[in-house]
């Protein structure tokens, strides 16, 4: 089930809640572990197996925790963390990477000749997968790291790894950040308008921007790549950076605001990230408990910037390598990694200084890196990204001749204006900090009540919810 | 005490829509209870009675998977078939009577001179020449090359909203089709039309479109029609969309064709152009899955620059 779908606002939510809230204190774990598995349900019926999976991990890893956590002696202890990540990782790594590998060895093999090849599976990606393994190793490691005592309820640590504000699409919720509200949390009435507030902002920048924006993209996509002016290339970009941005930030708010409903403190996950002068700042405020989760559980422990110039290089290049391969099973994405890597080592060799001393460079660089990094993570078929780099900068090809249609341009600006430049509105600090102004008046309730019937219109008309990170 | 607004009308306004949900029936009988009178009040002290558009407007259904679960295709028609097998889906096509008052006054009779779904070339880079259409079509204009012909096309354009779209034409002008048909006499007017009407009912969207062409040859008496029939999605898109497959739009086709042969009309069919071998739309020669590439739309225009025959 989609957040912004109307069975999940209409249906779900309403009974979730009213049976979530006449529960009795004890209970209100009780219940959120059994709607969340029933969203959860809803969500992948054409593959049962995947509800008994996420059970299955569920239980593993509580099991798995009492051991790692319960042992007073340091040794013994290890096995236990390896066995649990590796468990971890082997359901992610088949259903997500099995088929890719076996692509890549069979490419392989007939280079070199040899005959015969491995079978391709490519599976249905269990939904959420990427984001409930990554979950369930931090709690592990943050166990064994004494760095939070074990869950010792069944229940509650089903209802940590489950729930489901956050199980889809994350964030990453980290044990250690709710691990007090887990036991004991608060529900009054200012905790409710807080998480409505949040989840209606959430949802008008997913449906009102997100998806409005998304049907650029798309005709660019339609009409191909070779068939687009320059013009076009460079707006196609512009608005899938907008796209993916809303999308994802929508989200990332609406789960927040129904964690926050029940008490919960769900992290943020981006902090304005298109105003950052550096990628390195921008990975910062971009996906925060994604960047949190690789600096925790790969960069740190692999030695971080401590051990020399050469090691954190490498670190990086590990991190980047592996967050591009966590975004997608592809090429593309390993591609894309890279080129993060490539920038913020760059960043780092010195660039830093003059984008943070002179902001308007950084700001300059960064409207030609954010588009430019995306077209990467984009466009699947490597060759099909050649083509478009071509659109982009013509003097790439100058022999080839493309034909397009010459007004295609001033049709989409036309056409997709208004989302256009409301998603660059919101894309600066502005409107939060107006809303921040004006967030306990009567006015702002009305506004988002209206924000809020706009988007149920919306969603009622278009059948369209492109989600771009809905494959993980 | 901070008051919780958002909660307070959040709440509010979704039981009052929770309430008309439930009640709907009721609020539907007095809410036309009320227009009647007050159009009965308003014929009665004799002001203009604008009401019939309403009416009529009102009465359109709002497509839906349940207008299109009316439908009795036969669904095991499979895509490829439905071209070759007239007597399958052509059957409640020819079952619509012409009982549209106007079709049955207007028709003009001229046509029997011309050879019924022959080839039309193009002689003159497409002058005199009228497109009519929906995204298809403006394709066709902004990456194909249709010369000097004029084209009347939208993105969502419709049978039942064809009169009354405004589209800006060549000299940049808006205009609605009947001012387009009444500024110039065309030789030749090309129609396609049908995609995005396949969430209506069928017998009604058949109904429609044979109306509008009745229409357009009363205003055109002189010109050639040529009824083009719907481009195929493909199989992938046709498999997942119980709205929008080629079950559908073989059967659309194929009382397009049926009214092209029972009026004299031409016709053409693009799919032979772009299909694969089980009548699909062939997945080399798009990316959405229901409208071709940009570069192929060179090929298509050509195409019907000769003629319109393979």
């Amino acid at each position: 089930m989609v957040f912004s779908s109307l069975e999940f606002i209409l249906k779900f939510i309403p009974v979730f809640f009213v049976l979530y809230f006449i529960s009795p204190g004890k209970w209100k774990n009780l219940c959120l572990l059994a709607g969340s598995l029933v969203f959860y349900f809803y969500g992948i019926q054409d593959h049962p197996f995947y509800l008994v999976l996420l059970v299955f991990s569920i239980f593993v890893n509580y099991r798995l925790g009492i051991r790692i956590g319960r042992r007073r002696l340091e040794q013994g202890r290890c096995p236990w963390l390896v066995l649990g990540i590796i468990y971890n990782l082997s359901w992610l790594a088949l259903f997500k990477y099995s088929g890719f590998l076996a692509e890549n060895i069979n490419l392989l093999l007939s280079w070199a000749n040899i005959r015969g090849s491995l079978p391709v599976f490519n599976m249905a990606l269990p939904v959420g997968i990427s984001f409930y393994t990554f979950q369930a190793i931090s709690y592990l490691v943050d166990v064994y790291r004494r760095e939070v005592p074990l869950e010792t309820s069944l229940l509650n640590f089903g209802m940590y790894i489950s729930m489901f504000p956050q199980l889809i699409a994350g964030p990453i919720v980290t044990y250690s950040d709710i691990r007090r509200q887990i036991r004991k949390r608060r529900h009054t009435l200012g905790n409710i308008e807080e998480g409505l507030r949040e989840f209606t902002i959430g949802l008008g920048l997913k449906v009102l921007l997100a998806n409005q924006i998304s049907g650029l993209w798309k005709q660019v996509q339609a009409i191909g790549y070779e068939s687009i002016s320059t013009p076009l290339a460079w707006l196609g970009l512009a608005a899938f950076s907008l796209q993916i941005y809303f999308d994802f930030y929508g989200y990332s708010l609406m789960a927040k605001g129904l964690g926050r409903i029940m008490g919960f403190q769900i992290p943020d996950n981006f902090h304005h990230p298109y105003m950052a002068v550096s990628m390195t700042e921008f990975w910062r405020k971009w996906h925060m408990t994604l960047g949190r989760w690789f600096r925790e559980y790969i960069y740190i422990p692999l030695g971080g910037s401590h051990r020399g110039n050469m090691s954190s290089f490498f670190n990086l290049f590990a991190v980047w390598l592996l967050t591009g391969l966590w975004h997608g099973a592809s090429w593309n994405f390993v591609l894309w990694g890279m080129a993060l890597f490539l920038l913020i080592s760059l960043e780092r060799l010195g660039l830093n200084r003059i984008f943070l001393r002179f902001p308007i460079a950084g700001h300059i660089y960064m409207m030609f890196a954010i588009p430019l990094t995306w077209l990467l993570f984009a466009v699947t078929d490597l060759s099909q990204t050649a083509v478009y780099l071509e659109r982009l900068f013509p003097f790439l090809a100058p022999d080839k001749n493309f034909t397009y249609y010459s007004g295609d341009f001033v049709k989409y600006v036309t056409l997709y204006f208004l989302p256009l430049a409301a998603g660059t509105v919101f894309m600066t600090e502005m409107p939060r900090k107006m809303y921040e102004r004006m967030k306990c008046s009567f006015v702002s309730a009305a506004v988002l009540v209206a924000v809020f019937w706009l988007c149920v219109y919306c969603m009622k008309m278009g059948a369209d919810d492109p989600f771009l990170y809905f494959r993980f | 005490m901070r008051i919780c607004w958002y909660t307070i009308l959040l709440t509010a306004s979704l039981s009052t829509a929770a309430l008309a949900h439930v009640f709907s029936d009721r609020i539907h009988n007095i809410s036309q209870e009320f227009s009647e009178y007050s159009s009965g009040l308003t014929a009665s002290i004799g002001l203009s009675n604008s009401s019939g558009a309403a009416a009529a407007s009102s009465s359109l259904n709002i497509p839906s998977e349940a207008a299109a679960s009316g439908l009795n295709i036969p669904s095991g028609t499979a895509a490829s078939s439905g071209l070759n097998n007239p007597s399958g889906p052509a059957a409640p096509a020819s079952g619509i009577k012409r009982e549209s008052p106007r079709t049955n006054a207007s028709l003009p009779t001229d046509h029997s001179s011309l050879q019924p779904a022959g080839p039309v070339p193009d002689s003159n880079n497409f002058s005199g020449v009228l497109f009519i259409g929906d995204s298809r079509t403006a394709g066709l204009s902004e990456y194909g090359n249709l010369g000097n012909a004029e084209v009347f096309a939208n993105s969502g354009m419709s049978v039942y909203r064809l009169f009354d779209a405004k589209v800006t034409m060549k000299d940049q002008n808006k205009q609605s089709l009947e001012q387009v048909l009444s500024q110039n006499q065309y030789h030749t007017i090309y129609i396609m039309l049908g995609i995005n009407e396949l969430g209506y009912d069928y017998q009604r969207t058949v109904a429609q479109y044979r109306s509008a062409v009745a229409r357009i040859q009363v205003m055109q008496p002189h010109a050639r029609l040529v009824l083009e029939a719907n481009l195929h999605v493909t199989q992938e898109k046709s498999d997942n969309s119980p709205t929008y497959n080629n079950a559908k739009i073989n059967a659309l086709n194929q009382a397009i064709k049926q009214l092209a042969e029972d009026s004299h009309l031409y016709y053409i069919d693009v799919n032979k152009l772009f299909d694969d071998e089980y009548g699909n739309l062939n997945t080399a020669y798009t990316s959405d899955g229901s409208h071709v590439l940009g570069k192929y739309y060179s090929k298509w225009a050509d195409w019907i620059r000769n003629g319109g025959q393979s």
